[in-house]
């Protein structure tokens, strides 16, 4: 074995030797190192069966179902379940009309943000907002987290108020044109454990729960 | 690579922009690939398909914020590594002990052989389900997928000496491992 420094160096370069990550430099080092290292030689053997193993053991992956459909679905679903924001809308319709930094739109910008404030100050001095919800009396609306739901086709009333019950889950607010429910969980927002288990709970009852996500 | 890389970038830009045919391009150059990396994390089809759907939707949310320093494969596979790391957390680890898999088929098969040479497929791949999942994914990244240290580093939100370090003890773990399997 050589012991100039390049040997832990090169131990370290073989890797990306073997994938073809190394640079022109570092092929040269390697190449020339093996020329006289038989533990470098050995290694490169090992890491190369390594690569083998791990390519064959990775052609072997199992089929699977194409999740295209599925994924468009959640996605669909939380498309509908976002609320685009009147600021949003607003600054689509400006920008179509009125490019970024010309007077008008910055005069009017400054206009819609006063009208923003008022409003807000209006909204802030009503009382509580209250849902009357499928799965419970009148309840305020809180601050637990919350899922967006949606349900399979074939869901009875029943079955859905028995899976929401499981995770005392209440409904805030749907369906929603595409048929998504907001659910509000009991308990702090942070506790991810407890939401990721409403969650597991909900998406194992596959003949009733067609999706599930934490509103983001 | 680069060419492809291009490409991909700018499905990620139309993506952002709502566009669902670029993001099914997207989707189905990346979709057996994120698929097999979270299988090979997890051994489980079932979690591997609702992962990689979920991979895919964190992808169509997260695309405007995609700034293009990466390659779109390192973003993308560091999603996924996330959604693994988090899904193997809920579940506890299924990371399978080594007094579980490291059983030879046969123990006197290689015995008087000489040492590594004459490991078999089989047996690495017996080994490289004992490694913990952080070494795991360094193997995987670095041999099948075939990214550079500085790539395996961003995806996996470490520094790159920790991938080095990571990837010294997944190797020593793999020698270990296949020397205990094959002495005598």
């Amino acid at each position: 074995m050589t012991t100039d420094i390049s040997h832990s160096t090169v131990q370290e370069v073989l890797p990306g030797f073997v994938n073809g990550t190394a640079s022109d430099a570092e092929r040269e080092m390697v190449t020339s190192h093996l020329a006289t290292c038989a533990d470098c030689r050995d290694e490169l053997s090992f890491l190369q069966q390594i690569r083998s193993a791990v390519t064959e053991e990775a052609s072997a992956t199992p089929p699977f179902r194409s999740q295209f459909s599925p994924t468009m679905a959640k996605i669909d679903a939380l498309e509908s379940a976002r609320p685009v924001s009147v600021i949003q809308r607003v600054r689509d319709v400006l920008g179509a009309v009125w490019p970024p930094g010309t007077p008008v739109r910055t005069v009017l910008v400054v206009q819609f943000a006063a009208i923003v404030l008022l409003a807000g100050i209006v909204v802030l001095r009503q009382p509580e907002a209250s849902f009357t919800t499928l799965s419970g009396g009148e309840t305020p609306a809180g601050a637990g987290p919350r899922l967006t739901v949606m349900f399979q086709p074939g869901a009875t009333e029943e079955t859905i108020r028995r899976a929401l019950r499981d995770v005392n889950g209440t409904v805030v607010s749907g369906p929603s044109a595409a048929g998504v429910y907001l659910i509000e969980l009991p308990g702090p927002s942070d506790d991810a454990r407890a939401i990721d288990r409403a969650i597991d709970a909900l998406r194992s009852q596959t003949n009733v729960v067609r999706f599930v996500e934490q509103q983001p | 690579m680069g060419a492809d890389d291009d490409l991909h970038k700018l499905w990620i830009q139309q993506t952002a922009g709502g566009d669902r045919s670029a993001f099914e391009q997207l989707f189905r150059a990346y979709e057996k690939r994120i698929f097999g990396f979270l299988f090979r994390m997890l051994s489980n089809i079932e979690t591997a398909e609702e992962l990689t759907s979920d991979v895919m939707v964190e992808v169509w949310k997260s695309a405007p914020r995609f700034r293009g320093e990466s390659r779109v494969s390192t973003w993308m596979f560091g999603i996924a590594r996330f959604k693994a790391l988090s899904a193997l957390r809920r579940h506890e680890s299924e990371a399978v002990a080594l007094e579980d898999v490291s059983e030879p088929s046969d123990p006197h098969e290689t015995a008087d052989m000489g040492l590594l040479r004459q490991s078999t497929s089989d047996q690495i791949q017996r080994a490289l389900r004992t490694l913990s999942p952080d070494h795991r994914a360094v193997i995987e990244l670095t041999f099948y997928e075939e990214f550079s240290y500085p790539e395996i580093a961003a995806i996996l939100r470490c520094p790159i000496n920790t991938v080095k370090t990571r990837m010294f003890h997944a190797r020593k773990r793999l020698r270990d491992v296949l020397s205990r399997e094959m002495a005598p």
